[in-house]
């Protein structure tokens, strides 16, 4: 892991975990005080205290008002009996030694409690002696209760400190929590700008190197191309320039009709140049999308007729024979897109066999075939493949086509929504096919 | 005057339910009603009435108790008194104001006997209001605390 990466994970990761830290310390002070807070059941003691001073008192006051048989002394002595028995127990006990009275307390009322009248009807003596020692008991009591007070009161001071001190630890954490969330958010936001920055610049690259792919394959495209044109160019140059030289050398001892014939071949030979260079433009316009198919539903039989004428005068002595299913025959297509196409196909078929083409014309399963038939020598499965690559001529060419014919007719054919198939029998021919659309493709849809 | 019939027809009443009794027919609690009449329940009048069972810690003892004596319910009920809260007296004066609800909500005693031991003015006694807290972990609050009134001598309708 380089320093950067683990600056990257690793400082995010830390805040991560302390901020969850924070909050966790947080959530436990918070429930600790909760927890405190509930269970704050303490004795009621300065009460309890102030009512057995209060007995006491009311004891003593009708000591002093009744005859010492009156049935309500017995009455309030019970109540001041309650109450200090009530010190005696439990929590209460506690509570006095925690205020440090449980023993001034202990001695003087049970002293109060021998005075029983309940055991011993009160004399006048025995209930002065009883007023004393109410006396007695007072003092503790008394003070017990201003204790309480004192012990209580600390008692909520420091609870609530401890609260105060807790809650204060509780908003540190929850602000520090927060504030490392807010880093984190920050450099969330920030990596994510950052993201999007570089993926821009992937794009850029991606971009640039799709440009140079495209720019290498068009060098790579002129090159064939010039390879290809300069040795179609040589033959029809060298034709030209024999034919010229014949008719120079022999100025003068030269039939009109052999001068016809070599001027001819002149002018045959031209034109087969400037159909190679229209064919090169046009494999270049498809290349840049600058060839458009208008197509529409025409007869597709009477100009093949013409064309194969054309072609017939063209190559005087070649068998090119029309087999059409029927007359007329419609198909959906672009008639000079098609008549290129063909017309590629007618020639790769006159250039590859010595027999008979035949170019077969019919309706199937909606589409209309182009089927130009040769008897050449076929072409090997494993070269099939290839056939229809630019620049790329079949093993038994010969030197002839300059292998921008049967990739021309391809793109034409699927220029119209069509195809070329091909089928070869080594040995005994092959068979181009151009498939084009019988109608429109919304009507056949309809 | 309506109140003194009152008064007598419930004693009348109330001593019926404790007919037998007569030794312990000795004042308990004292109840005044919503409509201002008085009653009075007497120690056989509170025995007569299903007796129920609480063990529970209290705020001012150790350990669990056990307390027995009628439901606060059934005691309000024998003496006829009907209101949304009861003022509770103690022999001291102490007096406290008890929503009728709680009685309802709880089963609330009206203890007689701790420990198996009846509880007597010279310690907690006559009669205790004792709250199930060890039940509800709610009773367990000051505020409940204040309703167990100990001493209790006196009932009247608010």
């Amino acid at each position: 892991m380089t320093p950067k990466r683990r600056r990257h994970t690793g400082l995010p990761f830390g805040i991560v975990l302390l901020s969850l830290g924070l909050l966790i310390f947080g959530l436990v002070r918070l429930t600790g005080i909760e927890k405190s807070m509930r269970l704050s059941l303490e004795v009621n003691m300065l009460w309890v205290v102030g009512q057995a001073e209060i007995e006491l008192l009311r004891l003593d006051a009708v000591l002093a008002r009744l005859p010492p048989s009156d049935p309500a002394i017995v009455e309030r002595f019970d109540l001041l009996a309650s109450r200090l028995h009530l010190l005696e127990d439990g929590p209460q006990q506690r509570y006095l030694e925690d205020i440090g009275q449980a023993q001034a307390v202990a001695a003087p009322a049970a002293a109060v409690l021998a005075f029983d009248p309940n055991r011993a009807p009160l004399t006048e003596a025995r209930a002065t002696e009883l007023v004393q020692a109410l006396e007695t008991l007072r003092e503790p009591l008394h003070r017990s209760a201003t204790r309480a007070m004192m012990f209580e009161w600390e008692g909520v001071s420091e609870r609530l400190e401890t609260y105060r001190g807790a809650v204060t630890q509780v908003i540190l954490s929850l602000a520090l929590g927060l504030a490392m969330a807010s880093y984190l958010g920050w450099r969330l936001v920030r990596d994510q700008r950052e993201l999007l920055r570089a993926e821009e610049l992937r794009l850029n690259a991606v971009r640039l190197e799709q440009d140079l792919r495209e720019e290498r394959a068009q060098g790579a495209y002129w090159r064939d191309f010039a390879a290809v044109v300069s040795h179609q160019f040589r033959t029809p140059l060298a034709v030209i320039d024999s034919a010229a030289q014949r008719i120079m050398r022999r100025q003068g001892t030269i039939t009109p009709t052999e001068q016809i014939t070599r001027l001819e071949t002149i002018r045959n030979t031209v034109s087969d140049l400037t159909r190679l260079v229209d064919a090169a433009l046009l494999s270049g316009q498809i290349d840049n999308d600058q060839k458009v198919a208008d197509c529409a539903r025409h007869d597709l039989v009477a100009p093949l007729r013409l064309l194969l004428q054309d072609l017939g005068a063209r190559h005087p002595g070649r068998a090119l024979r029309l087999e059409a299913e029927r007359e007329p025959l419609e198909a959906w297509f672009d008639p000079g897109l098609t008549l290129h196409a063909v017309m590629n196909l007618l020639e790769n078929a006159l250039r590859h066999s010595s027999e008979a083409v035949v170019l077969r014309i019919f309706e199937a399963e909606g589409r209309v075939a182009c089927a130009v038939v040769d008897k050449g020598p076929g072409i090997a499965a494993e070269d099939l493949e290839r056939i229809f690559d630019r620049f790329r001529r079949g093993p038994h060419a010969g030197g002839d086509g300059s292998g921008i014919g049967l990739w021309t007719a391809r793109r034409l054919a699927q220029l119209q929504g069509g195809t070329i198939e091909v089928a070869s029998w080594p040995g005994v021919g092959s068979m181009f096919t151009l498939w084009l659309r019988a109608r429109a493709p919304v009507e056949e849809a309809a | 005057m309506a109140g003194i019939r009152s008064v007598f027809s419930g004693v009348v009443v109330l001593g019926l339910m404790a007919s037998g009794a007569a030794a312990r027919a000795e004042h308990l609690l004292s109840f005044l009603r919503a409509d201002g009449s008085v009653a009075e329940l007497d120690v056989a009048a509170f025995e007569a009435l299903p007796q129920h069972e609480i063990i529970t810690h209290t705020s001012v003892t150790d350990g669990p108790q056990r307390f027995t004596g009628p439901l606060m319910r059934d005691v309000l009920k024998a003496a006829g008194v009907e209101a949304k809260s009861v003022l509770a007296i103690a022999l001291n004066d102490y007096e406290i104001e008890i929503p009728t609800s709680d009685f309802t909500r709880f089963d609330v005693l009206a203890a007689t006997e701790m420990n198996g031991e009846a509880l007597t003015p010279r310690d907690k006694g006559p009669v205790w209001i004792v709250y199930p807290r060890d039940d509800f972990p709610e009773l367990e609050d000051i505020r409940y605390d204040f309703r167990w009134v100990w001493q209790l001598t006196r009932i009247e309708a608010r």
